[in-house]
Order: C-alpha cells, then sequence, then structure tokens
C-alpha cells in the first residue's frame, strides 16, 4: 500500500517576511496540500497564492462563498485564498488550500481552499491557474501586509497510487 | 517482507486505488471494497473531473454497491460568484449520492477541470448509514463552489462505489480519481 501524503517542507518564520516560498518543488506528486496559520505584523489582511512566480493577477480567478454569523454571500476574485478567515496579528486563522494534479501539463491548475477564522467567519473558495506548467514553486503571501514571526507553513504531497 | 506480500506501512492514510483516463469512459468503478480497504475506517476520493457533455458544467454520483433504491439523500450550498442558495437535492433519489456540479464540460473553457474532495465516512459499519461531505467547484465559462451533505440509507458494507456522468455523456481523458483509506 501506498502512503498518500508526504510532508513536503514546513517554515515558522522567525522574523517577519513579505513572504514565505517553496521553491524546487518535485513533479513525483498527484496533489499538493498548503496549511497556512498566518500572522500579520498590522491589522486584518487576506492571504494570496503566486504559482511559479506568475504575479499576475489575470492569471488567477476564484468563487468565493462565505458566511460571517450574520450574513453570507459569493463572490469572485484573483488569487485570493481566503475571505473572512483572514489573519490578523495572532495566530486564530488556519487555510488549507488542496493543489489538484500540480504536476500536469495538460491542464490548468485548480485549487480548493477552506478559510476560517472563528471571530470573523468561514470560507469554501475554489481558484484556478490559468496555466498548463507544472507547478514548481508556491509563494504564499499577505495581500495588503506583512507576514509576522509565529506565521506557519506546511506542504504536503500525495503519492500516486 | 515475506514474498508476494504488500511491505509494511504504518501509514494512516494510504491509497487504495487511482484511475486516470487517457480516453473518454462513461463511469469508473471502485470494487472489491471489502478486501482492498480492510482495515480502514473512511475513505477519501479525490477527483479532477472534465466530461464530454456539450454545456458548460456537468454533475456525477456516487453509487454504492450498485444500488438502484431509493435510497440517496442530500443537501447542497453554492455559491456562483455573485449569490448564494442551498437546496434539498433528493430526499430519495435512486441512482446515487450526487456530485452536484463537480464537473466542467466541452464548453467550459480550455483546459479547465473540477475539483472534488469526497469524504465517505464510516462506510463498512453495519450499525450507521453511510455519510458523505463533498467540496467541489470550478471557474471558466459560469463559476461555482458547492459544498455537499449525502446519504445512503442502508446499513450494508459498502463493497463498491461507481461514478458515472448525470447526463449519459462520459468522463473525458485527463479526468483523474484517487481513493484514499483512513485508519
Amino acid at each position: 500500500m501506498t502512503t498518500a501524503w508526504v510532508p513536503l517542507a514546513t517554515t515558522t518564520l522567525s522574523s517577519s517576511a513579505s513572504d514565505i516560498t517553496f521553491s524546487s518543488i518535485s513533479g513525483a506528486y498527484r496533489d499538493l496540500i498548503l496549511v497556512a496559520t498566518g500572522k500579520s505584523t498590522s491589522g486584518t489582511q487576506d492571504q494570496g497564492i503566486n504559482f511559479n512566480a506568475d504575479g499576475t493577477a489575470g492569471n488567477y480567478d476564484c468563487v468565493i462563498m462565505w458566511g460571517n454569523g450574520s450574513t453570507y454571500n459569493s463572490t469572485t476574485s484573483t488569487w485570493l485564498i481566503d475571505y473572512y478567515g483572514s489573519v490578523t496579528t495572532d495566530n486564530n486563522a488556519a487555510t488549507i488550500l488542496q493543489i489538484m494534479d500540480y504536476s500536469a501539463t495538460d491542464k490548468h491548475k485548480t485549487y480548493l481552499s477552506r478559510s476560517n477564522r472563528a471571530a470573523s467567519g468561514v470560507d469554501a473558495i475554489i481558484g484556478r491557474w490559468n496555466n498548463d506548467a507544472a507547478i514548481t514553486s508556491i509563494k504564499y503571501f499577505l495581500i495588503g501586509g506583512t507576514l509576522a514571526a509565529g506565521t506557519t507553513v506546511s506542504l504536503y504531497g500525495s503519492n500516486r497510487s | 517482507m515475506l514474498a508476494g506480500n504488500d511491505a509494511f506501512s504504518d501509514s494512516d492514510e494510504d491509497i487504495l486505488a487511482e484511475t486516470v483516463l487517457t480516453s473518454s469512459q462513461a463511469e469508473v468503478t471502485f470494487s472489491s471494497l471489502n478486501t482492498l480497504a480492510a482495515g480502514y475506517q473512511h475513505l477519501q476520493i479525490r477527483a479532477i473531473i472534465r466530461t464530454t457533455r456539450n454545456a458548460n458544467n456537468s454533475n456525477y454520483y456516487l453509487r454504492f454497491n450498485g444500488d438502484t433504491g431509493a435510497n440517496y439523500a442530500q443537501h447542497y450550498m453554492r455559491g456562483n460568484g455573485s449569490a448564494m442558495e442551498s437546496n434539498n437535492l433528493q430526499t430519495s433519489g435512486t441512482e446515487g449520492v450526487y456530485v452536484y456540479q463537480g464537473a466542467t464540460s466541452a464548453t467550459s473553457g480550455t483546459g479547465t477541470y473540477a475539483a472534488s474532495v469526497i469524504d465517505i465516512l464510516d462506510p463498512f459499519d453495519t450499525n450507521k448509514y453511510t455519510t458523505t461531505r463533498i467540496l467541489t467547484g470550478f471557474t471558466g465559462a459560469i463559476n461555482r463552489v458547492l459544498l455537499e451533505s449525502g446519504l445512503w440509507m442502508d446499513t450494508d458494507a459498502i463493497t463498491s462505489i461507481t461514478l458515472d456522468e448525470y447526463y449519459g455523456s462520459s468522463f473525458a481523458a485527463g479526468s483523474r480519481f484517487t481513493l484514499i483509506g483512513m485508519k
């Protein structure tokens, strides 16, 4: 039997940083899972993701549904991976991103995100990077801020059968 | 390891089976789960799916043990990028637990596939019905994100799972289905 999940890397920041990037990701796996407990140096900030250093927002799209305890709705965006699951100066938000068939070269890359922040709300997101290239690097960042010390991001790969 | 036996694995989550389509196919079945999944408590199907249907999305269903009795029920919650809704999808369906809007199709846009993560909880416990939890969706010609519940109202242990395109079309080449067992 083949073990499903392999831990590939974990980074915990000891000082503030603009992003956490995992590079030279092997194509040996089927899917990737990224688990983030982010923390900002100031205020409430949304989390974003870039693949292969592609920083063009128009190459990403996502659909979001969210609830905040009193209302709910759906919207669209680009490289966002949270909505009410955004991070603040504590570690009370958690985001799990599932990146499917990340090493395939015959399809755009689709990812599912579930993010929560108990004090503000809960989100489910489907995103797509409009590119057939295999993903070899992932950049995790805050869209309007800086990651604080204590931010932890882990990356796992799922084996092929 | 004794000759002829699998290597020992102390993993709590293992890949039990995987199907990657190189040509279109009407359905995919994971069978002999009484032996293949022996010793596991829960199952997860991870899928990335496009169908040959001439539309911008499609559905598929999960049929357990080939059961076509009126034994399936479920609800869903959906976002389309501008609004949310929730519905009772079926209370006594006969074809399976739907993965409603869990697939892209021929006019969804080049390279677009829907992703699904489907948890099947306690499928071998003969004291309870089998429940499912589904997160699925896609972006493209239209946008969908869905959380879906599912219930198979039968206490039999699951021995097979068939995934079948809802409209009679096929799963397209490039679609992939992975079955994971969780202890």
